[in-house]
């Protein structure tokens, strides 16, 4: 720009730019839920007579603002919305083909609170955790974990067991996992008597738990990930949050379910919804070596992050 | 992509079913970055509700949006000037108070290598205050023209004026920031 003038008004403008220089994450799907929701809200006008009225509206709004958002917005963000877009995005990613005799190899970290036989809490622990995961479940696979805090220790080796898809559990293989969002709802909500648990929790809570394995396993699978998206929409309870962290530190929105002594929240990637990691604090039953003895350990925390997903040849290839 | 490319995939964002919010999304994704820095330098925080109207309001009215008269870019940043003018006011008062808040800070910067940089903050405070008096339509034609970089073409689709309104505009509104700058950048020659 020639003119001295407009070149010190751009250098100015330059000063007045917003820090970072994109529009908050959030925006996006707060214009494109607006654009889905079946009645768009119109523009909020103030007017002198209508000040009174406008600021109870306003009250109104900044109640139904989600947790972390910067104030009230006249577009509240809502989870269904959420979710719906999440579903549209992922389905439309590119899809992985891998063969059926690969194998998917996942990266994590956990964090956990570890108990000693008393049930007392001792501290947390940190596992770096990997797994090898037959594509169709026809071969075994293996997982291996690692304390992080202990200098040289070793990796531990937990096989997973060949299964056939209608068979696997999540557990074990992506293989079988439903593609449309009804089956994926009955899936989340199954009776499995095979499924055992000390903790105390609910059918719903159950689901989220699920659809975060499901989430974890199915990053190859898009039409997995958006049949789960759309599964969790009707899981009742479920919260949408801007400020969640997971394992690893990194930022994200969050799905969290409280319920009494309990909380599950799944992390995504805001933008790409890619999933994250869950953080999961919860309320168990520690049955004691004496039989007939326990008792509930409340708040226990257990934090998982996925660090990376990728499609091998064997076990042991990373 | 060419242009002729690029306003085909916006026309054809903007006569997507309601339902169909990955297209809409599209177009977000291509003009929402330009449209938030231009807002934000003139309104602030107000930046991210503003862009959300301009956003829902675009596609409210895309059957009116007719890619003969003009690509989508400066139809939307049109839609986008017509929001800021709810906020005329705050604008003005942003401008005012970076004025009063701007000036030169040479203890801070004594090294004649920052002499730039100085003369740069010391234009702040008149700039702020040339802009908080200008008429707000004068204002719409300066700064589309120095911060979102339209051509006098795209100011005149934008605001919906003649071409020779725009010049005028321009005129009379740089005039008055040279005035204000103490004529320390000296006359030159307005195209």
């Amino acid at each position: 720009m020639r003119d001295p003038d407009l070149r010190r008004l751009r250098e100015f403008g330059e000063t007045l730019k917003p820090s970072p220089d994109q529009p908050p994450f959030e925006l996006r799907w707060r214009v494109l839920a607006a654009i889905d929701a079946p009645a768009p809200p119109r523009p909020w006008r103030r007017s002198r007579m209508m000040a009174l009225a406008a600021g109870a509206v306003a009250a109104c709004l900044a109640i139904m603002t989600v947790h972390g958002s910067a104030g009230p917005h006249r577009y509240p963000l809502e989870k269904t919305h959420m979710l719906k877009l999440a579903a549209h995005r992922v389905a439309a990613a590119p899809v992985f083909s891998p063969r059926p005799d690969q194998f998917i190899y996942t990266e994590s970290i956990a964090v956990y609170r570890e108990l000693r036989p008393a049930g007392a809490v001792m501290r947390d622990r940190q596992v770096q955790v990997r797994a090898w995961r037959s594509v169709d479940g026809s071969r075994e696979g293996l997982m291996q974990t690692m304390l992080t805090d202990v200098w040289g220790a070793p990796w531990r080796d937990h096989p997973i067991p060949v299964c056939r898809p209608e068979e696997c559990r999540a557990a074990q293989s992506a293989a079988g996992l439903p593609t449309d969002a009804d089956a994926m709802h009955a899936y989340l909500y199954r009776a499995d008597p095979g499924e055992f648990t000390f903790q105390r929790i609910g059918a719903d809570e159950r689901a989220l738990n699920r659809a975060a394995d499901v989430l974890r396993l199915s990053q190859h699978l898009p039409a997995v990930q958006a049949a789960v998206f759309q599964a969790m929409a009707r899981i009742p309870g479920i919260s949408l949050r801007l400020d969640g962290v997971d394992a690893a530190g990194r930022h994200g929105i969050a799905l969290a379910y409280t319920a009494t002594g309990n909380e599950t929240e799944l992390i995504f990637e805001p933008g790409t919804y890619k999933y994250l990691g869950v953080n999961r604090k919860m309320t168990w039953v520690y049955v004691d070596r004496e039989p007939g003895r326990y008792m509930l350990l409340p708040d226990e925390a257990i934090r998982e992050a996925v660090i990376r997903v990728a499609v091998v040849d064997k076990v042991g290839q990373q | 992509m060419t242009l002729a490319a690029l306003a085909d995939t916006d026309a054809a964002a903007l006569s997507v079913p309601i339902s169909d919010t990955d297209e809409f999304g599209a177009l977000y994704d291509r003009y929402a970055g330009q449209l938030y820095r231009y807002a934000y330098q003139r309104a602030g925080d107000a930046a991210q509700d503003i862009v959300a109207d301009t956003f829902l309001a675009a596609f409210q009215q895309r059957a009116t949006f007719d890619p003969a008269r003009g690509e989508v870019r400066p139809w939307l940043f049109g839609i986008l000037t017509r929001k800021l003018a709810r906020y005329h006011r705050a604008e003005k008062a942003r401008y005012l108070a970076l004025a009063r808040a701007a000036g030169p800070d040479t203890e801070d910067n004594p090294d004649e290598r920052v002499t730039d940089a100085v003369s740069a903050a010391a234009m702040r405070a008149p700039l702020a205050a040339a802009l908080a008096r200008l008429p707000a339509g004068d204002r719409d034609v300066l700064l589309l023209v120095a911060w979102a970089d339209c051509t006098y073409e795209e100011v005149a689709t934008v605001l919906g004026i003649p071409i020779g309104t725009v010049r005028s505009r321009l005129n009379r509104a740089r005039r008055k920031v040279r005035q204000a700058l103490g004529r320390t950048l000296g006359e030159e020659a307005i195209p």
